[in-house]
């Protein structure tokens, strides 16, 4: 008796015969979206939308970081020295300072310099001249390397501790201020993302149920000639790929054409504040990521709405 | 090749279709199923196809236990079974040789040597020349032939017919009796869903008889 399943089966054959499969899959899946073109755009639309209102957000909110990130002078320490820190020690000190991994840059302000500045910026020049010593200590002023509140801090306990030190100060609480700022933009655009992703799920997925429907009767042939589940998932699950794939690439387009868009009023806000920032738009990382997302989306989506309804033809 | 034993069917309605059902097919042996509609002739061949299970007693096909498959293990043992069915359940999207050619595909067949089947499939039940037309251009015999070219283009060990010459005239119905006792001398098991009975009275193969889902008869 021949045995229904008995063939000739090499590994290369397997292969062969698999990438043949694939690649028909493939192809007929797109020619049956090439049937139906208002559907099909109408879903790559809603997908692109609800792919490229999240990616805008996380690149401006990238903008927003990369703009504060040039006020990191305001996370600064002042460290005032003792008065009995001759010159040369100060000089030395700051030299050491300025060599640590945690701290960017350190500038000495001498007693003089600081009465200098004072007399300049205080309007009160006459009485100082009266004064007979200056009474202003030496101060360097640290900007550290990581902006974050807590290492900020550590870094100001650790070098109030050095014994030519006096006090140290900082302003904690704009750095944390700026940081909770942008906590809240990442939490809101983390949840916005999520829910835009699930929307992008249930399109999808509504999408290849409706496809599923219209094809039952061809599944349950298939299924009765031996087709496994995976067989039978498997145009379903690349149509999910073209619409998770083609979706993403037209929201590459779509913000590419925002931040276009916006680029040029930006710079010249920037310019009015004469700053140098420029909008920074879709990188090659951020377009990669995005297909792997909305493709795997896409995916996702098809194998949820597939599998249901073939774990209901069970018998 | 099927084994039921004392095996029942009730459906969630509350519809006895099968009642202590109890016979063996043997491998290579052909044998009509009769009986009025509703006398549970779809019933049994759909639990032989793994689309309903036994609600009692034990289905054994091919040495196989089918009330412990599950998922892959159904699909693969639908594999060792040919269908013919009385509404053809051609897939008119595609031609007469894509639909052929499906059995072999889902199988995982070399992909060079499914013409040579699908052709000699095609050229058995005389319709290799409408190879490339489309199902719902031939005619109700025509498609019932395509129907058997594809139950047997994966040379399965059992076939099963249902109403397999409800659409044919005599002498294509005498063809198509002639390709099962073809397949039946070399070895294939062929269980025979009709209630044409002069094609019965005329082949004189073992008949089993369903009535009221019980079987009242096992003549040879």
């Amino acid at each position: 008796m021949s045995g229904a399943s008995k063939s000739r089966s090499t590994t290369a054959s397997i292969l062969a015969h698999w990438r043949a499969h694939h690649g028909r899959e493939a192809r007929d899946s797109l020619r049956r979206f090439a049937s139906t073109p208002v559907a099909t755009t109408m879903t790559l639309l809603v997908v692109a939308l609800a792919l490229a209102v999240p990616v805008s957000l996380y690149l401006l909110l990238g903008n927003a970081e990369r703009l504060t990130s040039s006020w990191d002078g305001q996370a600064q320490i002042s460290l005032y020295l003792r008065s009995d820190v001759a010159a040369d020690k100060q000089a030395a000190l700051q030299k050491e300072l300025a060599a640590r991994a945690d701290v960017a840059r350190a500038k000495l302000i001498t007693p003089a310099l600081a009465l200098d500045e004072f007399r300049e910026l205080s309007g009160y020049g006459e009485a100082l001249n009266l004064l007979d010593s200056n009474p202003l200590p030496a101060v360097i002023v640290i900007q550290p390397a990581d902006i974050q509140p807590g290492p900020v801090k550590k870094l100001r306990d650790t070098l109030a501790g050095l014994p030519e030190v006096e006090g140290a100060d900082i302003d904690l609480a704009w750095v944390q201020r700026l940081a909770a700022i942008l906590e809240v933009g990442q939490r809101f655009l983390l949840a916005l993302a999520g829910a835009l992703a699930a929307t992008v799920l249930l399109v999808i997925g509504n999408t290849i149920r409706l496809g599923f429907e219209s094809r039952k009767e061809e599944v349950q042939v298939l299924k009765l000639l031996g087709a496994t589940d995976a067989f039978v998932r498997r145009p379903f699950l690349y149509s999910g790929l073209w619409i998770g794939l083609v979706g993403g690439l037209l929201a590459c387009l779509a913000v590419a054409a925002f931040f276009f868009w916006l680029a040029s009023p930006v710079s010249e806000l920037a310019r009015l504040y004469s700053s140098h920032f420029e909008l920074s738009g879709l990188t090659a990382l951020t377009i990669l990521g995005l297909l792997a997302g909305s493709t795997l989306l896409g995916i996702t989506g098809a194998w949820l709405a597939v599998s249901r309804h073939l774990k209901a033809m069970e018998p | 090749m099927i084994a039921f034993d004392n095996v029942s069917k009730t459906y969630p309605s509350g519809f006895e279709a099968l009642k202590q059902i109890s016979f063996t097919l043997k491998t290579g042996e052909m044998a009509f199923l009769t009986g009025h509609s509703g006398a549970g002739k779809s019933t049994l061949l759909k639990l032989l196809l793994l689309t309903e299970r036994a609600s009692l007693g034990r289905v054994e096909v091919n040495q196989q236990d089918y009330s412990t498959l599950k998922g892959r293990a159904i699909a693969h043992a639908r594999r060792h079974i040919g269908m013919v069915y009385q509404d053809h359940n051609l897939l008119d999207d595609r031609s007469v040789y894509d639909n052929v050619a499906l059995p072999l595909i889902i199988n995982g067949l070399d992909a060079r040597d499914i013409p040579r089947r699908v052709h000699a499939a095609l050229d058995m039940v005389g319709l290799l020349h409408r190879a490339k037309a489309s199902p719902v251009t031939l005619s109700g015999g025509e498609q019932q032939r395509v129907g058997i070219a594809r139950a047997v283009v994966s040379k399965p060990a059992l076939l099963l017919a249902d109403e397999p010459t409800g659409n044919l005239d005599p002498d294509l119905a005498a063809s198509v009796m002639n390709i099962f006792e073809e397949l039946s001398s070399v070895g294939v098991s062929i269980l025979i869903a009709t209630h044409d009975l002069p094609l019965i009275a005329r082949y004189r193969h073992r008949l089993l008889t369903l009535r009221e889902g019980r079987l009242v008869g096992d003549q040879s």
